[in-house]
């Protein structure tokens, strides 16, 4: 047998198997699409398992802070008790020091304070006949407190009797307790709510002692008062005529079948899960928009060549000088404006709009220009002064004449109509996009402004005498880092370079300039539904 | 009716009624590769499953370099090897003896394919795999070797066992035909 016949009965198999057909039963769909749901399902899970885990973190964090403030305050507080303990001897001194060292750490926005506060801890003071020196260990004296027998727990209950007028109420239980405390800190929040708690030394002849002093009397009657309110409040009862009558809910009986309405009823859910989802989708979806936005940055000369017109040797380096000086010069640029995008393929965008651009350039010049010998009133070393004159009347004598230096600020105005192309690196609630485009820009006026006195401000607009060409194109290139704050608006920041494709003067001035500018922008954008 | 590129592109974004389709279209010709590998239509319908589920969320890498159908076969397959590979860790596949048979070649020609797939499901284990990824799926032995883990000599052993089995068979089932003059299925 050779190889081709051998092959011959495998193709032969492969030929039978070709088309062959079986039909599977209806339940294999129902297990696949019960495991593509499972998967979907797992995503979510996911996703919940990290949400969770953010939440989880957060409160752990939280709690930290919480406990780190609380650790803080305390010792800080234990602090305060310790300088404000004083030592006193007289036996009749005790009640008065209880409370003024109460009313003195009562001071206002203090929050609630746990056993063993102010007025305790003088109280125990004074009785033991013990001093500690203001500024000792606030533990060491806790701990000399709790050492003390249950002797002292009477003055405390007498102090308590006393300051509450005879009102019993703090004695019996924690309800009343618990009462007492939040009616105490919803009234009045500045005051101070100080809890004895039991001390087990032994003789257990402490009780739970709830002492709730306030900075006035006033504060404290309040208290007692509400805390008999809240006391009567749980046995009041209304009379019948308020109590409403049971209402009796009639289900309407249904003879469909069960099993059709559950359908039925699924069948609605989907459908409107399925349209919130639409709806959800719609939300989402960022095809148009418009922006308002403001930019803020640097001006670089980017090593401008100058080439002036000569007229005679004196003049032309004068004037190469001032041109110079002038066009090297580097400085801030603004502009505001608005724009429009839209969404032309799922990571391309398509944005333009338009903006006002201020430019602001400082120069030194040593010089000033002379028009037709016109001495009385020099003119600002400037490209305008040096050509303009020239260029409108050729039998125009100008003449550069030295000075002291002297600044000069240039601020140049122009209307922008920028285009540009944006690719969506990162489309979710935060963006990062990369933006390439073009900007035609339309040269509106500079103004020429040197310090000092003697020499005036100019300002020239576009036309045959202004050293500026009229209208140039420059190239732009920048990022965007967005967040998207709800459904319809985002904010963004701008970083970008641009950079003119000819020079910002005319060619018949001898400079060539392509400032490089790098400014950073806001932009608030509004997105369309 | 969908095309099939918009079928995938359904698919891909998880659509259920492209999925459905695309099930649709191509459910029956898998279940024949599944009852291939295994030994009952319970089993195979598992791979089936189990094969599909693969298919869809796999089909986001899916580069339309060849057919469809022929990815889809192929995650078929491998989900098969799959569940047999376990099967093959229990019981390892060895070197074979080749039966005796005569030299002559058994056509399979006019023998409906469910005749012929119950044959090769009633193969031994290792058989039957080696048989069908050599004899239908057309893969070489020493490809066949690497998938499986077994040496090429294993391959060639157990596929010589496998043709000698169903060369058997189908001698018996035409024998039968001749001397009973009943009509092939």
């Amino acid at each position: 047998m050779n190889d081709m016949e051998k092959r011959k009965f495998e193709d032969s198999f492969q030929e039978a198997f070709k088309d062959a057909e079986v039909n599977p039963s209806e339940n294999v769909w129902t297990n696949i699409e019960l495991d593509l749901e499972k998967a979907d399902g797992d995503k979510m899970k996911r996703r919940l398992v990290f949400f969770k885990m953010l939440a989880a973190a957060s409160i752990v964090f939280a709690m930290s802070v919480a406990g780190i403030g609380y650790y803080v305050f305390q010792r800080s507080d234990m602090g305060n008790i310790a300088q404000q303990t004083t030592p006193i001897t007289d036996q009749n001194k005790l009640k008065d020091s209880a409370s003024t060292s109460s009313l003195k750490n009562d001071s206002p926005g203090s929050s609630l304070q746990e056993a063993d506060t102010n007025a305790n801890v003088s109280g125990n003071e004074t009785q033991t006949n013990k001093s500690l020196a203001p500024g000792a260990d606030a533990q060491q004296r806790k701990d000399e407190l709790l050492r003390q027998d249950a002797g002292l727990s009477p003055t405390a209950k007498a102090n308590d009797e006393t300051r509450n007028g005879g009102n019993k109420r703090s004695n019996n239980g924690t309800i009343a307790k618990g009462a007492t405390a939040l009616i105490a800190a919803d009234q009045n929040p500045n005051s101070t709510v100080s809890q004895t708690t039991p001390k087990a030394n032994g003789s257990d002849k402490t009780a739970n002692t709830t002492t709730s002093t306030s900075a006035t009397s006033t504060q404290d009657d309040l208290i007692i008062s509400a805390s008999a309110a809240v006391a009567a409040g749980t046995t009041r009862k209304l009379p019948e005529l308020y109590q409403p009558a049971e209402p009796k809910l009639q289900l309407p009986v249904s003879n469909a079948d069960p099993g059709r309405l559950l359908l039925a009823k699924l069948a609605d859910e989907e459908k409107k899960f399925a349209l919130e989802e639409k709806n959800q989708a719609k939300k989402k979806t960022e095809n148009l928009w418009t922006s308002v936005g403001f930019a803020a940055g640097g001006v670089n000369a980017n090593n401008p060549s100058v080439a002036p017109v000569p007229s005679n040797a004196l003049y032309s380096a004068n004037s190469a000088n001032t041109a110079s000086t002038q066009s090297k010069a580097s400085g801030v640029s603004y502009s505001v404006g608005v724009s429009v995008g839209t969404k032309i393929s799922n990571r391309w965008v398509l944005q333009g709009g338009i903006n006002y651009l201020t430019q602001n350039y400082d120069y030194t010049a040593n010089s000033v220009v002379v028009v037709n010998n016109n001495f009385a009133s020099p003119k600002a070393a400037s490209l305008n002064e040096l050509f303009a004159p020239q260029l409108l009347d050729a039998t125009a004598t100008t003449t550069v004449a030295q000075t002291f230096p002297y600044n000069i600020n240039n601020n140049v105005r122009f209307v922008n109509v920028p285009l540009q192309a944006g690719y969506l690196v990162v489309n979710r609630k935060f963006g990062f996009q990369l933006n390439a485009g073009v900007s035609t820009d339309v040269f509106l006026q500079n103004t020429i402004t040197p310090d000092g006195g003697g020499l005036t401000k100019t300002t020239q607009g576009s036309g045959d005498e202004s050293p500026y060409r009229s209208l140039n194109f420059s190239g732009l290139m920048g990022t965007e880092f967005s967040y998207r704050l709800g459904d319809r608006y985002r904010l963004s920041l701008n970083p970008g370079l641009r950079y003119p494709f000819s020079s910002v003067y005319k060619s018949n001035t001898g400079v060539d300039s392509t400032p490089l500018t790098f400014d950073v922008g806001l932009r608030f954008r509004y997105i369309f539904h | 009716m969908l095309s099939e590129n918009e079928l995938i592109e359904g698919c891909r974004k998880g659509n259920r009624a492209s999925q459905k389709a695309l099930y649709e279209h191509y459910c029956r010709k898998m279940l024949v590769v599944c009852l291939r590998y295994s030994k009952t239509t319970a089993e195979a319908e598992d791979i089936l499953q189990e094969g599909f589920v693969k298919v869809f969320s796999a089909l986001k890498d899916f580069r339309q370099e060849s057919k469809l159908e022929t990815w889809i076969t192929r995650i078929m397959v491998n989900t098969a090897l799959n569940v047999q590979r376990r099967k093959l860790y229990l019981y390892p596949m060895v070197d074979v003896e080749e039966l005796n048979l005569p030299d002559t070649e058994v056509s399979v020609s006019g023998i409906h394919f469910s005749q012929l797939l119950e044959m090769i499901q009633t193969l031994p284990h290792g058989c039957q795999i080696v048989f069908n990824l050599f004899a239908i799926e057309g893969f070489s032995h020493k490809e066949i070797a690497e998938q499986l883990g077994i040496s090429e000599g294993t391959s060639k052993s157990q596929f010589a066992r496998a043709k000698s089995l169903m060369q058997a068979k189908l001698l018996k089932e035409s024998t039968y035909y001749e001397r009973y003059g009943e009509a092939k299925i």
